[in-house]
């Protein structure tokens, strides 16, 4: 699903961010991307989601090689992969309908189908009775569930989630990890960028570590060492 | 292919129109600017317009009068005037006859129950009175070219007095005063055209400013450019449209508020300023209402571009 080779990427005048990663995440799989805040981990994901180009190596999501990707391909890619944010990134001037319709509307989907899609995603993440809220209605967990459903809309074959529980308290944000193991079972890869050692410790999945820009570490059922 | 177009484009302007009243406030700002923008250029249309009406009421106002020697002949003067009406734009003359004037004089009199004018005349038994021109021109500029044809030979040894001496100097200051004003109306004119398109231009920006954490989540879940910059443009069209309608609101009845006291300054003149803006309608807001929208939607344009780098 995601293959990352010899990916370094510099800032000017000579800041490394990352140098010579390489990983491989399966279809399928849910992995933890989990290093220091400064250690790389959203740089990697700023990659994925194309907002930033390497500077040396090559980036692959689901057979694509979105290295050099023109700018015009962009939208298109991000339609195909779902991204979670700690801070939600919701459309404050659009309720939650609205938020989630939102990804739908910008590739010209139907409004018939919009109407019957929403509101059936809305209820996976138990938000059926919110959907006229408008994001400062909620509460922070809340927020989160319509960026996640947000982020299943185009039933991506991947999710990225970064930080999704980095503003949470820890049984909003319990609720939050259930939800994308559930999604997870449903066949989604699920790459959770994080530093929460609780989490990562108790699910006991596999563990990518990242500091100082470097991968040093790479285990099945892996443990937060850091 | 055409049906999403044509859901996309729908979707475009619904957004333009939801942003609108999300924004409210923030809309409300952008459009009172635009409309102080408008307020401000109308009334430098208006001032050009008085002192437009102010100098043709002056010009009104002038007029070259000659008296002919008693010696000149009604074919002397007929000539005369042909070669005043052969010289650029034809003025308005009107040939006062030696006995027409005297006729006007002596019914002037009699009316008042004056006798003495007829008594003298009787005394007299000869009409002292010349004949006389006075000349119009169409614009104040050709009175010194007719001036010069009366100094030419033979007219200038025909002609007894000429009023013209007296006007010279209001002639002149009349023609360097509409000159400047000309000039300084232009420079205004630039000048208050870039300040306007400064101040929208910055508003514009202000206004995307505020909302560019929006612009980056919509890309960031797959809206392309132009989903994101369409309703944008579409919105800043949409200020020019209320704003001008605005402008259209507040200026009708301050204008009329305005109407007697221009009547008062031009005593008789009449400018309507009411009719003026109503006659001139498409041509003031319609060149006003194009201006803003091209200006509002390349700010727009300019100021969204930097965001869409996500």
């Amino acid at each position: 699903m995601i293959r990352l080779e010899n990916i370094s990427k510099l800032y000017y005048p000579d800041v490394s961010a990352l140098k010579d990663v390489d990983a491989h995440v399966a279809s399928g799989e849910f992995v933890f991307l989990v290093g220091q805040s400064g250690s790389g981990k959203t740089t990697l994901v700023r990659l994925l989601t194309a907002e930033e180009r390497p500077t040396t190596g090559r980036i692959e999501i689901g057979g694509w090689d979105i290295t050099r990707i023109p700018r015009r391909h962009i939208p298109t890619l991000r339609r195909q992969i779902g991204v979670v944010y700690q801070d939600f990134k919701l459309l404050e001037k659009k309720s939650v309908f609205e938020n989630v319709a939102f990804a739908l509307e910008v590739c010209g989907e139907s409004g018939g189908t919009i109407k019957k899609t929403v509101p059936q995603l809305l209820k996976i993440v138990g938000l059926e009775e919110k959907m006229d809220r408008y994001p400062r209605q909620l509460s922070g967990g809340e927020q989160q569930r319509v960026a996640i459903a947000r982020a299943l809309i185009h039933r991506p074959k991947l999710l990225i989630a970064d930080e999704p529980t980095g503003d949470l308290d820890s049984i909003t944000a319990k609720g939050i990890v259930d939800l994308l193991l559930k999604i997870h079972t449903l066949g989604t890869t699920i790459l959770f960028v994080t530093h929460n050692r609780d989490i990562v410790n108790i699910l006991k999945k596999r563990v990518i570590t990242v500091h100082n820009g470097s991968l040093v570490s790479d285990r099945e059922k892996g443990k937060y060492f850091i | 292919m055409a049906k999403s177009m044509l859901v996309k484009t729908s979707r475009v302007f619904r957004f333009a129109f939801q942003n609108f009243w999300r924004n409210f406030w923030l809309s409300m700002v952008t459009v009172t600017i635009i409309t102080l923008a408008f307020l401000s250029v109308n009334f430098f249309i208006l001032t050009q317009a008085l002192l437009d009406t102010s100098l043709q009421a002056i010009e009104k106002k002038v007029n070259l009068s000659i008296y002919f020697k008693q010696s000149v002949q009604e074919s002397d003067a007929q000539q005369l005037i042909a070669k005043l009406q052969a010289a650029g734009e034809k003025p308005d003359l009107t040939y006062v006859s030696r006995d027409a004037a005297l006729a006007t004089l002596k019914a002037r009199y009699e009316r008042e129950g004056n006798t003495a004018i007829s008594d003298s005349l009787r005394i007299l038994e000869v009409n002292p009175l010349t004949t006389s021109l006075v000349i119009k021109a169409k614009k104040i500029e050709d009175y010194a070219a007719l001036q010069k044809l009366l100094d030419e030979d033979p007219y200038k040894d025909w002609i007894e007095r000429k009023s013209f001496d007296d006007r010279k100097l209001l002639i002149k200051r009349i023609d360097s005063l509409k000159g400047n004003l000309k000039q300084v109306g232009v420079f205004i004119m630039i000048f208050f055209a870039i300040v306007a398109s400064l101040i929208v231009y910055n508003t514009i920006r202000m206004t995307i400013y505020a909302r560019q954490k929006e612009v980056a989540v919509m890309k960031l879940v797959g809206a392309t450019n132009w989903f994101i910059r369409g309703p944008l443009i579409i919105e800043s069209a949409l200020y020019s449209v209320l704003a001008i309608a605005f402008a259209i609101a507040i200026l009708y009845p301050l204008l009329g508020f305005m109407q007697p006291y221009v009547d008062r300054f031009f005593e008789g003149q009449a400018f309507d300023i009411l009719a003026y803006f109503s006659e001139n309608f498409s041509s003031i807001f319609g060149y006003q209402l194009l201006a803003s929208i091209v200006l509002n939607v390349i700010s727009s344009s300019l100021a969204i571009g930097r965001y869409l780098k996500v």
